[in-house]
């Protein structure tokens, strides 16, 4: 990964707020795109009257999170009484009993990834989903490993319910998280047989990066968290399987537990470093931001006590954050690009399982299942020809619903269903396009980019698309169609 | 990147007109399409002779076993079906005990001229009977227990078999909405889907996304994006020309399913170095009023494939192609109270081309179950991925599959 060399502005000023004489559309536009996933005109507007500071907190308050699914009460009773309902029986029955249980555990991690991607795409709150996706990509669970739905909703709550309170709580709960103690091997990790695989990973991956420990430092820490463990989705502590001897740690002695190491571990100059960088990461940059830069916002951020509601304002109302060099230029990923396209369009997301889940992992994504523990490396991985030809085709589908006759059972009952709970709009309706159409040919181009594309157009694409429509104009709606679909199939769509 | 942003031709036309002088193309042969680039340097597209292509046909929905090939000889079959059934005097006879569909007329003709082989009762062991899941299991051609994230032909890619196409080239073409599990690979691959309704095919962009991928940008990620996007449109719009350029003389049925086997058919005509097409067909979710749907799947699917028998058998190329039907699961042997099936275990599929050896493999279904039980699958689908892989596409199956399954003698 390249690191950027950063334009026209100096790591003393970077984290400074943004002068309010720079606060306009396009930066309000900037930080809509960023902190959520689209920037309608009219949220543009309410941005310029709330001003800087309250815009990032209405985009982070009042987010619902999403419904757990209507079947996981049923899997956690069926992890809770696996055992007792398993004992005695005969070999092919337990077998039977435990497939039975991973199809439901399979079938509600796919209701529960539709229910969060409907939750995330309404725009109250996407900006707090957003934060979610930002924090799963660094304490990677995986639902490859992670079987049980159960504990991969717990461990996506315990992100939202701390993601905003100071960063070793957070870093706390998830080391106490059930899908984390299975994902790490935890679960192994035990007096006098330690596992080091979570203490490595903690250092690495989640606190401080490589090259900010020794080896000697990781098998240490592994012995202080020995004696985590998870029972039917639940966190443990079990003291007879936990090494209470001393521990050297960054050069610090004692009887060290878990959440000691995560203290001395914030203590690391390391430490400072390390979530900023992955900060800008994700909202800002797929090129690495120097550590001259990340070095102000993060002594300033343990000054803070690491507290991440600081961190978050801090950021997103810094004078680096808006800097010219990073506007419009960072590829949006698949749910970046689906949820921000249902938003553009102003649809739900269809409860259609099999077109969006199989959709997302065409694009690359699938919820709580990136590729490793490293996370979903971003930015032009994302893009390829078959990439590109899928986002292109899940354009396309949002304008030609799909025929009954091409829905199978499921499909046909869930849509139903949504249609009785008034969750119906599910496409782009004729009404839509005769909004658009109300407009001249100049203006409703215009409006549409303007809604659409983060960057403004090249005047001579402006040009062919406005002749088009003027060429087309005793065919106006399906000529307006056209240019809709080829302005949220461009490559310019594809940037945020 | 930046660098090769700079040599990148600034629109279509231009690149268009340099490449197919073959001038300055060692400057940007990185965004040309192999098979451009192949055909620029030696004047045509070399064939390959001895070039295997798999087709493979989704039944989406879940095709109802019992009543595409029917054991008219077993009273259970009447008994579970005592309305839906298909009388013995409708069914196409194969054999003394098992007939067709009366809709497959055409793949009775294939059947009898030995160009088809029907695989009896496949399935796999702890059947999962929603939709999502059996397809991830059949495409994945993983345990029912097992999950993974690549397609059975997605890892046939990966091995890097001898004869895969070029950098550039499709890997693989799929019809339809989606990118099928089956094509994706652990790795990346040059895969393409088309949208082909018939009468509307694909983009009816008039060249404006050509138009917003075509002018450079200062922006970084906007050009990257920008050629990577024109390279996928000048791919596109080869294949869109190949369909007309190699367009059949045979006539194909007037539905969906015949529009895509007739674009696959010429694509194969053309040369492409593609080694597997992926075609579905959906529908047959067949819940209620079964008879008259069923039929009218089973029409256009059995009309479908003999014209494209027929079209590569004129075309001189059907020794080059094998094609496979498969569908999630079959369907619950009794009928529902609706006319129709609910969702079952294991059913027939079939395998089309010259190279079948054996028309009949496996063993049917037994029928002796109480009300509402489900099949017992016989063959494993597993089998058939394994001696496609070994046979046809001579590529070791063990390591797309994960363990070794045994070898059927339809090929």
């Amino acid at each position: 990964m390249n690191t950027l060399k950063i334009k026209n502005i100096q790591p003393e000023n970077a984290w400074k707020p943004l002068p309010k004489s720079e606060w306009d559309e396009a930066a309000a536009k900037h930080l809509l795109m960023r902190i959520a996933f689209s920037a309608s005109e009219n949220a543009i507007q309410a941005c310029m009257r709330s001003g800087l500071k309250n815009s990032i907190r209405n985009a982070f308050g009042g987010a619902n999170v999403m419904e757990p699914p209507e079947k996981l009460v049923e899997v956690i009773e069926g992890y809770r009484t696996q055992r007792d309902r398993q004992q005695g029986l005969p070999d092919p029955e337990r077998r039977k009993l435990r497939q039975e249980l991973a199809r439901k555990s399979r079938e509600t991690i796919v209701d529960m990834t539709m229910n969060w991607l409907q939750n995330a795409a309404a725009p109250q709150n996407s900006a707090f989903e957003k934060w979610g996706l930002f924090w799963e990509n660094m304490f990677v669970v995986t639902s490859q490993k992670v079987k049980n739905p159960a504990m991969l909703y717990q461990y996506q709550m315990a992100i939202r319910k701390n993601s905003f309170k100071d960063f070793g709580t957070l870093c706390k709960a998830i080391s106490k998280s059930p899908a984390m103690v299975q994902f790490l091997d935890l679960q192994q990790n035990k007096k006098g047989k330690p596992n080091e695989n979570f203490a490595r990973e903690l250092f690495e991956l989640f606190m401080l990066g490589e090259g900010n420990y020794s080896e000697e430092d990781i098998k240490e820490a592994a012995r202080a968290f020995t004696g985590y463990r998870q029972t039917d989705g639940q966190f443990r502590f079990i003291k007879a399987q936990h090494d209470a001897s001393k521990k050297t740690v960054f050069g610090q002695t004692g009887n060290w537990q878990g959440d000691d190491i995560i203290e001395l571990a914030l203590q690391q100059p390391a430490a400072r470093l390390f979530t900023p960088r992955e900060l800008c990461k994700h909202y800002l940059s797929d090129e690495v931001i120097p550590d001259a830069y990340l070095k102000g916002l993060g002594d300033d951020w343990a000054a803070n006590d690491f507290d991440l509601t600081w961190l978050a304002s801090t950021f997103f109302s810094s004078r680096l954050f808006f800097s010219a060099q990073f506007r419009g230029n960072k590829i949006k990923s698949p749910f970046e690009f689906l949820l921000g396209l249902v938003q553009d369009l102003n649809v739900n997301i269809p409860p259609l399982p099999r077109t969006y889940i199989n959709a997302l992992r065409s694009m690359g994504q699938s919820w709580l299942n990136p590729p490793n523990v490293r996370g979903w490396v971003g930015g032009r991985h994302w893009i390829n020809s078959a990439t590109l030809i899928q986002r292109r085709q899940i354009v396309e589908g949002f304008f030609n619903p799909p025929t009954e006759r091409r829905m199978n059972g499921d499909e046909k009952r869930a849509m139903e269903k949504a249609k009785e709970s008034g969750k119906a709009r599910f496409f782009v309706t004729k009404g839509q396009g005769e909004a658009w159409l109300r407009l001249e040919p100049k203006n409703r181009v215009a409006a549409l980019a303007n809604e659409w594309l983060v960057n403004p157009l090249n005047p001579q694409v402006e040009n062919d698309l406005i002749q088009f429509l003027n060429q087309n104009i005793n065919r106006g709606l399906p000529a307006t169609r056209t240019v809709a679909i080829t302005l949220l199939q461009s490559p310019a769509y594809q940037l945020a | 990147m930046k660098n090769d942003a700079l040599n990148f031709p600034a629109t279509r036309r231009e690149f268009l007109s340099t490449s197919t002088k073959g001038a300055g193309l060692l400057a940007f042969s990185q965004f040309v399409p192999g098979f451009l680039r192949d055909s620029i340097a030696a004047g045509a597209p070399a064939p390959e002779s001895d070039r295997r292509i798999l087709v493979l046909v989704q039944l989406a929905g879940g095709n109802d076993g019992l009543n595409t090939v029917i054991p008219y000889e077993d009273d259970n079959y009447y008994r579970l079906r005592p309305t839906l059934g298909i009388k013995k005097s409708a069914a196409l006879k194969l054999t003394d005990d098992h007939g067709l569909h009366p809709s497959c007329e055409p793949m009775l003709q294939l059947y009898k001229e030995g160009n088809l082989s029907i695989i009896q009762n496949v399935g796999y062991p702890n059947p999962n009977r929603s939709h999502f899941r059996s397809t991830e299991i059949w495409e994945g051609a993983t345990d029912a227990d097992e999950f993974g994230d690549s397609g059975w032909v997605g890892r046939y890619l990966d091995n890097n078999c001898s004869g895969t196409p070029g950098l550039g080239d499709p890997e693989a073409i799929s019809f339809g909405n989606e990118l099928p599990l089956t094509i994706q690979g652990d790795t990346n691959h040059n895969l393409f889907s088309i949208n082909n309704r018939p009468g509307r095919i694909n983009r009816a962009d008039y060249g404006l996304l050509d138009k917003m991928s075509g002018e450079m940008d200062v922006i970084d990620n906007s050009s990257f994006l920008k050629q990577t996007m024109m390279d996928t449109l000048v791919t596109e719009e080869r294949i869109q020309k190949l369909f007309t350029k190699f367009s059949s003389t045979v006539p194909y049925p007037g539905n969906r399913l015949g529009a895509s086997l007739k674009n696959v058919a010429s694509l194969i005509a053309s040369n492409l170095p593609t080694r597997v097409y992926y075609v579905s067909l959906g529908g047959f979710d067949t819940h209620q009023g079964q008879a008259a749907n069923h039929a009218r799947l089973l029409t256009e699917l059995s009309s479908s494939l003999a014209a494209f028998q027929q079209d590569l058998q004129q075309r001189g190329m059907d020794d080059q192609v094998l094609t496979m039907t498969f569908s999630e699961f079959g369907r619950r042997p009794s009928q529902n109270e609706s006319g129709g099936t609910d969702h079952g275990t294991a059913a027939p599929l079939f395998v089309m081309g010259p190279q079948i050896k054996d028309t009949l493999v496996g063993k049917a279904p037994d029928l002796n179950l109480k009300h509402n039980k489900d099949l017992q699958f016989s063959t494993d689908f597993r089998s058939i991925y394994s001696t496609v892989l070994d046979k046809w596409l001579e590529c070791d199956s063990q390591s797309v599959l994960g363990s070794q399954f045994d070898h059927l003698s339809f090929i």
